[in-house]
């Protein structure tokens, strides 16, 4: 395995599927609905 | 010591800790909003060894954090004999279960996830660049998700006290 020295560029960068949590608003969109859905798991469960 | 004195530490451990561990993952939000691909200017010098201890200690800070976070958590429903029916999420105390059960993931996700790759992109484990780029991307998903779940985790602490929503 070729460790990284200084001065080595990156090339090829891969391109990976893009997901709701690669933005920040993404992200907290996503603990909103999930918060939404515990409160409504937790209302029918008491 | 008194019972009620132990409880006030173990809460406030938890608080503090908890701001520290979490309050990483707002600080990467803020930092990074979006995915970048790693640049070449953030691979870390491996032969830079103050550089490395302090990212070292930045790491170690919010990953132990993370433990002594969780840790206060279920000592302190251990101590009200609350610990099984809260993660069976028995009837008063689901809430505090669900939280439980997110915290665990979210301090596995920490240790189990995140930080062995962590360990390649820091260039604290040799790797090539290649095998640092896709680390990279692993560690921020991890993070996102972290941050993600914190968000139901911190209503979850805060609805303990004040649970009129969850009780309907």
């Amino acid at each position: 395995m070729d460790a990284v020295r200084p001065g080595i560029p990156i090339d090829n960068t891969p391109r990976f599927r893009w997901t709701p949590l690669d933005s920040a608003g993404g992200t907290i969109a996503l603990g909103l609905a999930l918060t939404a859905l515990i409160v409504a798991l937790l209302r029918l469960l008491q | 010591m008194d019972a009620a004195l132990i409880d006030l530490g173990l809460r406030w451990a938890h608080f503090a800790a908890g701001i520290v561990w979490i309050g990483h993952n707002y600080a990467n939000v803020a930092q990074r909003p979006r995915w970048q691909p790693l640049a070449r200017a953030e691979l870390v010098d491996p032969t830079n060894p103050s550089f490395l201890a302090r990212l070292n200690r930045e790491h170690g800070l919010f990953r132990w954090a993370a433990v002594v976070t969780w840790l206060a958590g279920m000592l302190m429903l251990a101590r009200r004999d609350w610990l099984l029916p809260a993660l069976t999420l028995q009837e008063g105390l689901a809430g505090n279960g669900l939280g439980a059960w997110i915290g665990t993931a979210m301090m596995l996700n920490v240790w189990l996830v995140l930080w062995p790759h962590q360990k390649k992109v820091l260039g604290f484990v040799p790797a090539s660049v290649e095998e640092r780029m896709r680390c990279a991307r692993v560690t921020f998903l991890s993070s996102r998700t972290n941050t993600m779940l914190s968000i139901p985790l911190l209503f979850l602490m805060a609805s303990s006290h004040h649970g009129a929503l969850l009780t309907g």
